[in-house]
């Protein structure tokens, strides 16, 4: 688990480039780094150790015939399996870490060979002879990858930051406005594009070729939604029976290292049946955190089942001031516009557990798999034909409703096209801005609000509306939101996250599981709670759902009041994006009470501070 | 390595660019990997070379062009460049699903080299609906009397007997070029089915079978029985059974006339096929053509 980065050129690269872009990938990997570089290529790799803690396997790593190098970023969890096979086929391993496996399968296999890797990974082999560079991402995007391409100079690292490094690309950055309208709807900015005109984000699930002539291909490997099919016949006892095997493996594979393995337990219903699946094999640590002023406290919840599972449990009670004071590090980590304020906790988390291990294992995308978000109901709701019957007049009576959760659902109720609906349901779930709100009130000038396309799977008529709501986080909010959240904070301290729920095994057989079995009732993840309630009682579970968040509404009003300063009309004036007069408007309803404006004026705040740090 | 079945998947391609690179994209997120992709762009006037040019990076892709042709000549000349041990062919608007080949290497192992056999496809209508062939008898061979069940992207053959029976090149014959060499195999040695669903054809409502005038397709029909007549081996596999084979072509004929609206050339024909083989008045399409017929 590291860092890499590279740099690819028509002129021999500068070795201070990739020290310096190496440098800045520090925090990722704190135990070793080196350097590979020729006329062509520069090559920059910073380690943190979790697999054959010996300096052998250190990167960048060769091939035997010395012909290819490749700097890994992730971690192989079927490595060994992939061993195995190479061994029968007559190739002789010299270390036991999994980098060697990777290069060695890639030269026996080719590039399909990533169809045979479990894991989260991105990497980069460069074939000294060819003077080719092969990139790939793991399919659902959870080790980052970026890359620069222009007028000669290709580069590529693990975070923005170390590009924003390179001389080339520092000397000649610009803003993508056009990306700022899906930021300020979805919180983040959706692959493959980023906050700056020519560097993108490496397509996840996808591997690249790049030629001497720096033409680059890219193609695509994996996509949850190729698997869909048109029918489902699984009975409950047998997809019962798969499920289980499968998360018992998947969580098996994960819990391989050659350091310590801890569990972030917040004591729902994904972290538990992690933690209750990883407690068979042996006695781990867990650890959860919470708040002193919070009413979101879960610490009693996390504790109750470590004890039952007798995990050495961590549990952690800080003062919010401890959040408060990362605000700006968190926001200047993402290195561009990234909204999601539960970074903050992840990063507290990952630091005191840290402390303790090396990997942490997460319950990670079991509400995408099995239904687990309450929005999800509400695409079936505005789906039914009587709901949009009488959807006029449930958003005129609800024009005045004095609760924020009743005018989140005035706006849920606007009409969108189908092409829009997902985007529509997810903004306003999170109390973004609606599509009105940024065409006739906010954003002044209508270039910056390109069209918005998405395929909703019109042709797989077997989906419900909650499904193509979850396909659509799948695609979106967990990949660009919830994945990078989860590398960003983790690795900003050197910890390793693992996610035994988003192997894409488990994906692929979810996806095609009959709906009432993710579904039954009102009961959301229905067959993971069957195989969690075998382990841990079920009592334990018997709560609403809280995500794993920070009072923002509160914060915004005091500790960070500061904040709005982003908003003054000086400085919107700078930026000339929003309209001022709407924005003070939003600032006034906010202070007289209507605090679901909160997340609204976040994403506003955030825009702001990248525009105006960037002019 | 240990050696694993090489497939040849053979693509041409006319005037498809806003189609092909999903497909191409299905073949190589394959999960049975060992392929060679063979895209034969079969004289296209669009920019299909642009579309196809990212994918040549991949080395097991090569791509031809060639000076527009019947697709017959166009999938025999992919044949001629492919080495593949399996050669199955897949047009450019098609989807296979990500399990295809691998289903496919895992019926070649259970069967120990079946020389020719076919997994089942499914086709989506822009109305949600889909029509799935699963249930087809095995092997086949009779059932292909009664029509055309096989799709090119369902079939697999194995090199050498698609090296020995070559798509006929006849541009008289196009349409049912695919139909005359399944006949043609069949007449020589069993084609097995199996019923996973391994692929995917999307109905973009300009598929090119709906649109053949009665006059192209009663020509093609003669041609066809013409051509399986005068082969020795589909005599002596089906010679007892040519009056069946006749009847239900005519009556494929007699259905698309009464669709076009031709009732009396439907009637006409529609009582040929009684005359060639009488059983047929229990198939449903001669109750569906009848009713057009009648009703209009």
């Amino acid at each position: 688990m590291c860092g890499i980065a590279g740099i690819f050129s028509k002129s021999t690269p500068d070795k201070q480039d990739i020290l310096t872009m190496t440098d800045s990938l520090k925090h990722r990997g704190p135990d070793a780094s080196g350097y590979y570089t020729d006329e062509v290529v520069a090559l920059g790799h910073r380690r943190l150790s979790i697999l054959d803690l010996d300096a052998r396997s250190h990167q960048p790593f060769f091939s035997q015939d010395k012909r290819h190098v490749i700097v890994f970023n992730g971690e192989i969890f079927n490595f060994k399996q992939i061993a195995a096979e190479l061994s029968a086929g007559g190739v002789t391993l010299r270390t036991t870490s999994d980098t060697e496996v990777l290069l060695e399968a890639f030269l026996a296999w080719g590039v399909g060979f990533v169809h045979k890797l479990n894991g989260m990974f991105a990497f980069a082999i460069y074939d000294i002879e060819q003077q080719k560079l092969f990139l790939f991402r793991d399919r659902f995007g959870k080790k980052p990858l970026y890359y620069y391409h222009h007028q000669g100079t290709f580069l590529f690292a693990s975070e923005l930051k170390a590009i924003l490094k390179h001389p080339v690309v520092a000397n000649d950055l610009s803003i993508n406005k056009t990306t700022i309208s899906n930021f300020l709807q979805l919180g983040y900015i959706p692959e493959p594009r980023t906050f700056y005109n020519r560097i993108s984000k490496f397509p996840s699930g996808h591997y690249g070729i790049l030629t001497r002539d720096l033409s680059l291909s890219i193609l695509s490997y994996w996509k949850v939604s190729h698997y869909l099919t048109t029918t489902r016949t699984i009975t409950e006892p047998r997809a019962f029976e798969q499920l289980k095997d499968l998360v018992n493996d998947a969580v098996k594979l994960r819990l391989v290292a050659d350091v310590p393995v801890g569990i972030f337990l917040s004591g729902g219903i994904d972290s538990s049946l992690v933690a209750a699946v990883a407690s068979k094999t042996a006695r781990l640590k867990t650890f959860s955190i919470g708040f002193d002023e919070s009413k979101f406290d879960e610490s009693k919840y996390s504790q109750r089942v470590a004890d039952h599972l007798g995990t050495e449990h961590h549990s952690y009670t800080l003062k919010e001031r401890d959040a408060v004071e990362l605000v700006d590090q968190y926001i200047n980590h993402f290195d561009e516009p990234f909204a999601d304020t539960s970074a903050i906790p992840t990063m507290l988390l990952s630091k005191l557990a840290r402390e303790n291990v090396t990997v942490a294992l997460t319950g990670d995308g079991g509400d995408e798999l099995f239904l687990g978000y309450g929005m999800y109901t509400w695409a079936n709701r505005l789906a039914n034909p009587w709901v949009k019957f009488f959807r006029p007049l449930l958003k005129q009576a609800l024009r005045l409703a004095p609760s924020s959760r009743l005018r989140r659902v005035k706006y849920l109720l606007n009409k969108v096209g189908q092409e829009n609906l997902r985007k529509h349901i997810f903004s306003q779930e999170q109390y973004f801005f609606s599509d009105e709100e940024l065409k006739d009130d906010l954003i002044l000038d209508d270039n910056l609000l390109p069209p918005w396309e998405y395929d909703d799977f019109q042709y797989l008529s077997i989906l419900s509306d909650a499904e193509r709501q979850a396909l659509f986080d799948f695609q979106f909010y967990l990949r660009d939101d919830l994945l990078v959240k989860v590398d960003r904070a983790s690795m900003f301290y050197g910890l390793e996250c693992r996610s035994p729920l988003l192997d894409y095994r488990l994906a692929e057989f979810s996806i095609n599981l009959p709906e009432q079995l993710k579904k039954k009732g009102n009961v959301s993840k229905y067959l993971l709670r069957k195989m969690l309630y075998e382990m841990v009682p079920e009592k334990f579970f018997d709560r609403p759902k809280w995500g794993f968040s920070i009072p923002l509404a509160e914060w915004i009003q005091k500790d960070l009041n500061y904040l709005m300063k982003y908003l003054s009309d000086e400085n919107l004036d700078k930026t000339k994006v929003f309209n001022p007069v709407f924005v003070r408007d939003l600032m006034t309803r906010f202070e007289r009470g209507e605090t679901y404006l909160y997340n609204r004026l976040w994403v506003l705040i955030i825009i702001q501070k990248h525009l105006l740090e960037n002019d | 390595m240990s050696k694993s079945i090489l497939f040849s998947v053979i693509i041409p391609s006319y005037n498809r660019a806003d189609l092909i690179a999903a497909t191409l994209d299905s073949v190589f997120e394959q999960r049975w990997f060992h392929f060679e992709v063979i895209v034969v762009n079969d004289g296209s006037t669009d920019n299909t070379a642009d579309i196809v040019a990212p994918y040549l990076a991949d080395a097991r892709l090569r791509y031809y062009e060639i000076q527009n042709s019947e697709r017959g000549a166009a999938r025999n000349f992919g044949v001629s460049k492919s080495k593949g041990d399996y050669i199955t062919f897949l047009d450019s608007d098609d989807l296979f699903l990500p399990w295809h080949l691998q289903v496919a290497a895992q019926k070649i192992k259970e069967t120990r080299d079946i020389p020719v056999f076919h997994l089942a496809y499914e086709m989506l209508h822009p109305d949600g609906r889909v029509d799935k062939n699963q249930a087809l008898p095995s092997p086949v061979n009779n059932k292909l009397l009664e029509g055309n069940f096989l799709s090119c992207i369902g079939v697999f053959l194995r090199r050498d007997v698609i090296l020995e029976n070559k798509f006929d090149e006849d541009r008289s014959l196009s349409g049912s070029e695919d139909y005359e060499l399944w006949m043609r195999i069949a007449s020589r040695m069993p084609i097995i089915t199996f019923p996973e669903i391994t692929s995917r054809l999307i109905n973009h409502e300009m598929r090119s079978v709906i649109q053949v005038k009665p006059e192209k397709l009663f020509e093609r029909i003669s041609i066809l029985e013409k051509k399986l007549n005068a082969d020795a081996k589909f005599n002596q596999a089906f010679g007892k059974n040519l009056g069946k084979f006749n009847s239900y072509r005519t009556l494929y004929l007699s259905l698309h006339l009464a669709l076009s609206g031709e009732r009396w050339q439907a009637f006409k024909s529609l009582i040929h096929t009684v005359r060639e083989y009488p059983n047929v008045v229990f198939n449903y399409r001669f109750i569906v053509a009848l009713k057009k017929i009648i009703l209009g």
